[in-house]
């Protein structure tokens, strides 16, 4: 097992939070909300007496207070049950650890002719946020996209200090990002659509197959699929890799409730060490 | 009747390092602010009683830890985009923080609600144990047990193979 120190510990936390941009406006207007959290405490004080009053008044009756049925007084402003994610238009297609068997769509990769330009998709902006302390671009046409400026560099064979030898695949790390409007299940496909090479995917943080603890299994998946995801809307972005064996260009479809979208980007190979 | 000028001060100063702390604990922005909001609510009541004193922080962090422990809804994990654009950095930076990010709210994501407090405070918030112990209204025996089984849980969930592969990688 590794060892983990209090100080590594320490390191690891300090550096994952990032620096709030500025206070926000609802904590430095919480005046009105302590407002709201005294009047209910008044509130309840006085069901209190009178609710003493009323049962010493007629002593075999159960009375209730006009409070009771309000639940917790201190409850913070969390969502409600009812809260429902979008893009998930029933409650089992977005079941965590499942995708829905809707989204296993032909895979329809586009072919490129010889000597015509790799397409590689449009991009966009995300500012800081989901881990990104910075802004970032992220390529494809939404919800789902690659981040990164379109070209993926790795080195086939693998090298032998690096996570992929020994799998018969090069690979990369990639980033995903998912625009916060879906947040319903991935399933994530792809290959070369200039030649015959494939594309594969780790089993990595978040994804469904994924073993739960440290890097993964280092298996060469032909399917990444991502469950959907509940509550308040989010940038949702995972941390994963790509794995290739041959440079050119590439596709990816990303089947979600409601759409399919086709990312291309370029992979290139290291120059050799 | 709290001073309302100095409390402003106050949310003014220290929101900051206690919503970050609120977000280790809840893993999420918007529910970190409703922690911290609750929190500050509370000790808006009572500024009058402990303004002064130099012990609002404490207050505050005691609040913020116990109505985060007392808290029986699930939390949800992920934060809240903003609008705001900065220039691209080193994209590899990024990467390498987004990982650690994942990885080490999954980690926390694991612990219960007392001993993730626990960590939190001691590891990320620098207290002393007492000072934990104070803030979470248990004794010092607690917080030295907890600390223990919540090191023990993370090193079990792989966090130091991955910030050591984060190194290697």
């Amino acid at each position: 097992m590794s060892k983990l120190t209090e100080q590594e510990l320490s390191a690891a936390l300090q550096r994952v939070v990032a620096e709030p941009d500025e206070v926000p406006r609802r904590l430095t207007q919480v005046h009105q909300r302590a407002r709201r959290l005294r009047g209910r405490r008044l509130a309840a004080g006085s069901s209190v007496l009178a609710v003493t009053f009323v049962m010493a008044m007629t002593a075999t009756q159960l009375i209730r207070g006009p409070n009771d049925s309000a639940g917790p007084t201190d409850q913070p402003n969390l969502p409600t049950a009812s809260t429902a994610p979008h893009g998930c238009p029933t409650t089992n297609a977005c079941r965590p650890g499942t995708i829905p068997a809707s989204l296993r769509r032909p895979l329809t990769l586009p072919r490129l002719l010889a000597g015509q330009p790799c397409p590689v998709s449009g991009s966009r902006r995300f500012g800081a946020g989901g881990g990104f302390s910075s802004a970032f671009r992220a390529l494809g046409p939404g919800p789902f996209y690659l981040t990164g400026g379109g070209t993926i560099s790795f080195d086939y064979p693998p090298t032998k200090d690096s996570g992929y030898a020994g799998t018969g695949w090069g690979g990369a790390k990639v980033i995903w990002a998912v625009d916060p409007a879906y947040s319903g299940p991935l399933l994530i496909r792809g290959g070369q659509i200039d030649g015959n090479h494939g594309l594969r995917f780790d089993h990595y943080i978040d994804s469904i197959g994924y073993s739960g603890s440290g890097p993964g299994d280092g298996k060469a998946y032909r399917d990444l699929a991502y469950p959907g995801a509940s509550g308040r809307p989010i940038l949702r972005t995972y941390p994963s890799a790509i794995r290739l064996r041959a440079a050119g260009c590439y596709a990816m479809q990303v089947d979600g409730i409601g759409f399919s979208e086709l990312i291309v980007f370029r992979a290139r190979l290291n120059p050799a060490r | 009747m709290a001073n309302r000028t100095d409390f402003e001060t106050f949310v003014a100063t220290r929101s900051r390092p206690l919503l970050k702390a609120a977000w280790l604990l809840t893993g999420d922005w918007q529910l970190a602010e409703d922690l911290l909001q609750t929190a500050l609510a509370k000790a808006y009541l009572a500024w009058g009683r402990i303004q002064g004193g130099g012990t609002e922080d404490a207050y505050v962090r005691r609040v913020l830890m116990t109505t985060y422990v007392t808290w029986w809804r699930r939390h949800w994990r992920g934060e809240q985009p903003t609008d705001l654009v900065f220039e691209v950095q080193d994209l590899e930076d990024s990467y390498g923080g987004v990982d650690l990010r994942q990885v080490v709210m999954a980690a926390l994501a694991q612990l219960p609600r007392r001993q993730r407090a626990v960590v939190v405070l001691r590891y990320y918030c620098d207290l002393s144990e007492a000072d934990t112990a104070d803030s979470l209204s248990c004794s010092v025996g607690t917080v030295k047990s907890q600390a223990a089984k919540g090191l023990a849980k993370l090193r079990d969930s792989g966090l130091a193979a991955s910030i050591e592969e984060g190194r290697t990688r």
